[in-house]
């Protein structure tokens, strides 16, 4: 296995699809989270100067508001990590390199199993520059009050990292299972970017969480929100809310952060975790068979 | 582990695409130290034949072994069989040395191997050229490179002729018989008898995804026929007195001729004279290498019946097309 790993590593080091991805990953990482949190500063601030806040004496300057969109540009950002992985096994199909690739591995699932371990390094990778320049962006576009503290920043981060990881790994899956670049890309895209959305709108609270964008989302999302909603708590005015209202606000920065109906963010990791593995496999059992002609 | 003979054993071998036969029951053993030749036209079956042998393809029926073992089962198959097929492909963008060690680092062996095989097919000066800027010609070599990687005991090449220049088809030739005089094993497809005639020891002839012949080419080159074209006076009285003395395989040819076959011009001779038949016109056509090939394996789309295979121990040709009731039937 080692040997197929180290062949695998050459294999996206010596084209240029790599770094190809990597650039739009962190522009749209640093663009996103840099315009979001200006977005979310400027909103946060006209509320802070309204005129009902005031009376209330509600101070809401200094929770770490730029979470909500660090964990969107995760969210956004993840799509490229999951290209790089849907294209590991399909573009060798397309290429017909994959009957070398086949001839010189001593089974079909030794090859899935090193381009799995491969491309979960390279999706952590990827999830390294997200997290560092949604960190970035957020740094450029928030006030330094509203930036999240060590240990939320590290949780942040650490969940771009798994994000990126495991979008890959369902790529991966994707694109064994399909065979095809072109298939494999168009059905990852038009299905996270639009059908999702779309049956999302309509489905009950809570069943968008156990979707594939909704777990994915869920994770990064839900944790911001809970970094938010614990420091909005320590705002006695919101501690002192019925429970309903506190209800409508936590949801409400649920569906800010990008994450409305998901479950806990661990949970959230786990259901996604659970499709990545669903498409691996189906991945794997259909390309042990399939006649590369 | 395999048991080292570089054998190969195709037994059964069945595969069908939807409605398609592509391969139809073929059996055949590859002994090593030989060069073996798998020809038959386009759509034969070769390349579907080959791709089941290397795992790449699952047959509907049968199997096949190479070294004792079925191709999943070998283990680092890179270093026992390396395969030249066609369309296989190059990452456009990739440097011919770096494709090449990715592969190597697959079966593990040392990098500078890359460069070995490199010069050995002559593409030492192209190594940093990216492969998608290659002659098909080039490509081949890089293929047939990629394949000796792994310095493999069994070589599988699909037309590895297609794109070489005649210069390079003289290497290669050269190139697979001392690969085989070591002791290894050659299977090499070709569509055309001529391309591996002077190299091959053994081949399969095969026609429609079954086996048309399958033996030495010695004997098939000793199973070649001559007939005897004539024009005599009174044909209908000459077929009496050849069926008379025995002589079975007649036919009307296109213009109008008899064509008796097994038999020497002297011999017709002799009988059309002591029959008092007069001949216009008599002549010997021997058929070469080439036409018996096209024999074998034309009934591929002539409509015809498929010959049925004739396996062990090699035939001549199937059904023979000089059997007296197909040249009489229409025309007596
Ligand atoms: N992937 C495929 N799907 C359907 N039919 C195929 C496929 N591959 C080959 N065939 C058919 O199988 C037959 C044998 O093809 P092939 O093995 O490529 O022959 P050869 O290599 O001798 O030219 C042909 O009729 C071809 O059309
Ligand atoms: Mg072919």
């Amino acid at each position: 296995m080692g040997r197929l790993v180290t062949a695998e590593f050459r294999k996206v080091l010596t084209t240029n699809l790599w770094w190809a991805l990597l650039i739009p990953t962190a522009v749209v990482a640093v663009v996103w989270s840099w315009v979001g949190s200006l977005l979310t500063t400027t909103v946060v601030d006209a509320m802070s100067q309204s005129t009902v806040l005031r009376r209330f004496g509600v101070d809401l300057g200094e929770q770490s508001w730029s979470v909500l969109f660090f964990a969107r540009t995760i969210n956004i950002s993840a799509i490229f990590p999951m290209i790089f992985g849907a294209l590991a096994l399909s573009s060798e199909i397309t290429r017909r390199t994959v009957t070398t690739s086949y001839l010189t591995a001593p089974n079909r699932g030794s090859l899935l199993g090193a381009k799995l371990i491969t491309y979960a390094a390279w999706g952590a990778a990827y999830g390294v520059v997200v997290s560092g320049f949604a960190s970035l962006g957020i740094l450029l576009g928030s006030h330094p009050q509203q930036l999240p503290d060590a240990t939320g920043w590290l949780l942040m981060a650490f969940a771009g990292v798994l994000s990126c990881l495991l979008w890959t790994l369902l790529g991966v899956g994707v694109g064994a299972l399909l065979g095809n670049s072109i298939a494999a890309l168009l059905s990852l895209l038009i299905y996270t970017l639009l059908v999702e959305n779309l049956i999302g709108l309509w489905l009950p609270q809570h069943w968008p969480g156990v979707l594939i964008n909704g777990s994915a989302d869920g994770l990064p999302g839900v944790l911001a929100s809970q970094l938010l909603n614990d420091q909005l708590d320590t705002v006695q005015q919101i501690r002192l809310l019925p429970d309903s209202s506190r209800q409508v606000i936590t949801d409400g920065i649920q569906g800010l952060a990008g994450a409305r109906g998901a479950f806990d963010w661990w949970a959230s990791g786990l259901i996604f975790a659970g499709w990545a593995a669903v498409f691996v496999v189906a991945g794997w059992l259909v390309s042990r068979t399939r006649d590369i002609t | 582990m395999h048991d080292g003979s570089g054998r190969i054993v195709v037994q059964g071998l069945t595969k069908q695409f939807g409605p398609v036969t592509a391969v139809n029951n073929l059996s055949f053993t590859v002994e090593p130290g030989s060069v073996t030749g798998f020809l038959g036209p386009n759509g034969a079956g070769k390349t579907t034949t080959l791709r089941m042998l290397l795992g790449l393809v699952t047959p509907t029926a049968g199997g096949s072994t190479i070294c004792g073992l079925p191709f999943a089962q070998l283990g680092n198959p890179g270093r026992v069989v390396g395969a030249v097929l066609e369309a296989q492909g190059f990452h456009p963008g990739r440097s011919a040395r770096n494709h090449l060690r990715v592969y190597a680092a697959a079966m593990g062996v040392p990098d500078q191997r890359a460069d070995e095989v490199l010069h050995l097919v002559g593409l030492g000066q192209a190594a940093n050229r990216s492969a998608g800027a290659f002659s098909l010609g080039m490509k081949q070599r890089l293929a047939l490179a990629t394949a000796l990687l792994g310095d493999p005991q069994v070589l599988v090449l699909d037309e590895p002729a297609n794109g070489l220049d005649p210069e390079g088809i003289v290497w290669l030739r050269a190139f697979l018989q001392s690969f085989a005089r070591s002791g290894r094993t050659v299977l090499i497809s070709s569509h055309l008898l001529g391309e591996v005639e002077q190299m091959v020891d053994q081949v399969v002839i095969i026609s429609r995804g079954q086996t048309a012949y399958y033996g030495p080419l010695e004997t098939l080159r000793a199973s070649q026929q001559s007939r005897v074209l004539v024009q005599p006076a009174d044909p209908q009285a000459l077929v009496a007195k050849l069926q008379e003395s025995g002589i079975g395989s007649i036919e009307w040819t296109q213009d109008g001729r008899l064509a008796i076959s097994g038999v020497d011009r002297k011999e017709v001779a002799d009988l059309a004279m002591s029959s008092g038949i007069a001949l216009y016109d008599i002549q010997q056509e021997v058929i070469d290498l080439e036409q018996l090939f096209f024999r074998l394996t034309s009934g591929q789309y002539s409509g015809a019946p498929v010959p049925s295979p004739t396996g062990y121990p090699p035939q001549p040709p199937g059904p023979s097309p000089w059997q007296p009731g197909n040249g009489w039937g229409g025309q007596g």
